[in-house]
């Protein structure tokens, strides 16, 4: 916790970036509601790396926030609709398999790459310029009173999520089981897909990729109790962005890309090692 | 009550069942048996409405099962389903108590007699151990009692279970007996019980169906179940025993079949 205080401190006294650990706790409060709201279920898995959505909502970002604008609302309302097309999709069409899942996110990564390739030889991300930058490190480091709607919205998150917490297990359990709650499946399958596009266009709009892809440590930690599970979340979460914000400082923006989807990789990767029964 | 009237259905161009008529009486466990493909779960699967388009009439508690409300029917039968997904996270505990939510209302939370009746089927078939354990690291044979508890938690008028021992042992077996037993035991329920187990449904039952080709071949008390009906229907030479505690018949398999 000392290094995370430290870092922060750091960052901010030198560099004046906006306080990142309110950013992670916003960010990771919302992530938290979204793996509750959309919890363990195979066919509607909350790993968004596994499905490439992280690589495939900060290219919208990315050409929204170059043609559009960095406001975290604005984007996050035009960057909803093709998420949940793409989240319709994988879910309900093409990503039956966490395979075919896993191929399709393999290539939105390497799309990404190419992308962030690209600009930075055009010299478009080199430039200090706030609007390319929205897509990677999000809006709200531009406004920290964006924090407060962010933390309502995660709170009402996290109370649905409380609230329902029965028939969402229900629902986990599959198609057979749902009806004991006298509700239909495939509507409220529908439903859930819509509030797990919203939550992740919320954190992704807000926090930015770099931000977004911190939250694979919340599947570090995906067996054990919720508290523990939200509080190391965030710990990891603070100490990663806190370290990408320092490296900024001395690399490129470029660079600090490239780095954090390699992470996202690795992290892809290790999360598949751990659940092979799952993915075969 | 459960009344079936001239109730056919068809599956795949073959009739699944047909011209099945029966009642079921409160207070009884019923036993339906038949060779592989007999009918046995579209029967079951028919009454407890998962089978919506069929002839004839299925009434429970003198209304055609096609005009109760989905969470209605499930409050009024406890019916087995498939296991659940075997990845789920969630622990034996919480399953269990999922078994409640046709009485739960909606944004509320459960109440104190859903946790004891929980309770009170972790005790009856003996789950206390792996009350904390997540379903997926639940071996099949502790996951095939708790399938049985999920139907009997609901404490329904009617109780279906399709082929309960099939995972179990021979102490599960004798725990879900006596469970059964008790279920029925203040004459307002009914069990409905379709095994390949002979000789579970013979020392349970009282009453047997037998199926054959979808229509019932035969039925009585347990007594039903001698070697000739079983040489005729199943094509296997068998013993027949009595057991000495209730009378009931013990089927015995020769090796040489």
């Amino acid at each position: 916790m000392a290094a995370v205080i430290g870092l922060a401190a750091a960052n901010y006294m030198l560099f004046d970036y906006h306080p990142a650990p309110l950013l992670c706790l916003a960010g990771t409060l919302s992530y938290f509601c979204f793996s509750l709201l959309t919890p363990r279920d195979p066919d509607l898995n909350v790993d968004y790396h596994q499905s490439g959505e992280s690589s495939l909502i900060f290219i919208i970002l990315l050409a929204l926030s170059l043609t559009v604008s960095n406001n975290g609302y604005l984007l996050l309302a035009l960057s909803l609709p093709p998420l949940v097309l793409i989240e319709m999709y994988l879910h309900l069409i093409a990503g039956r398999s966490c395979r075919e899942q896993h191929l399709i996110g393999l290539t939105h990564h390497i799309l990404v790459l190419m992308i962030v390739l690209y600009l930075w030889q055009q010299d478009i991300i080199k430039s200090d310029q706030l609007k390319p930058l929205t897509a990677g490190y999000g809006s709200i480091s531009s406004s920290v009173y964006l924090l407060i709607p962010l933390g309502l919205f995660a709170t009402a998150g996290l109370l649905l999520a409380k609230v329902l917490h029965p028939e969402i297990s229900l629902f986990v359990l599959g198609s057979d089981y749902f009806p004991l709650a006298g509700l239909n499946y495939r509507p409220v399958r529908l439903v859930l897909i819509l509030v797990r596009s919203l939550y992740l266009g919320l954190f992704f709009s807000f926090m930015g990729f770099l931000g977004g892809t911190a939250q694979f440590f919340f599947f570090l930690f995906r067996k054990t109790n919720p508290v523990f599970k939200f509080l190391s979340g965030l710990f990891l979460i603070m100490i990663y962005s806190q370290l990408l914000l320092m490296l900024n400082r001395f690399l490129h923006y470029g660079i600090i890309l490239l780095i954090a989807m390699m992470i996202s990789y690795l992290s892809n990767y290790y999360l598949i090692r751990r659940r092979n029964t799952q993915d075969d | 009550m459960i009344e079936l009237k001239d109730v056919s259905l068809i599956v795949s161009d073959r009739f699944g069942l047909k011209n099945i008529d029966a009642t079921f009486n409160d207070g009884e466990i019923i036993g339906i048996i038949g060779r592989s493909g007999s009918g046995k779960s579209l029967m079951l699967k028919t009454i407890s409405s998962q089978y919506r388009v069929f002839q004839g009439d299925v009434l429970i508690q003198h209304r055609p099962v096609q005009s109760y409300m989905t969470k209605d029917l499930h409050r009024l039968i406890a019916s087995s389903i498939g296991l659940p997904r075997p990845d789920t996270e969630i622990t034996l505990q919480e399953f269990l108590l999922l078994s409640r939510i046709p009485f739960k209302r909606f944004l509320n939370p459960f109440t104190e007699y859903d946790l004891q009746t929980v309770e009170e089927e972790i005790k009856t078939l003996e789950l206390q151990e792996y009350r904390n354990n997540s379903l997926e690291s639940l071996p099949s044979s502790i996951l095939g009692k708790a399938m049985a508890a999920f139907c009997l938690i609901r404490k329904s008028p009617v109780l279906i279970l399709d082929n309960p021992t099939a995972e179990m042992d021979i102490k599960s077996i004798t725990l879900l007996q006596k469970a059964l037993f008790k279920h029925v035991m203040d004459g307002n329920r009914i069990v409905l019980l379709a095994s390949n187990d002979l000789n579970f449904i013979a020392q349970t039952a009282d009453r047997i169906l037998l199926l054959d080709e979808g229509q019932i071949a035969a039925s009585g008390t347990a007594d039903l179940i001698d070697a000739d009906l079983i040489r005729q229907y199943f094509h296997i030479e068998v013993f027949i025993s009595k057991n000495i505690y209730n009378g009931k018949p013990n089927v015995h398999f020769f090796p040489e079949n």
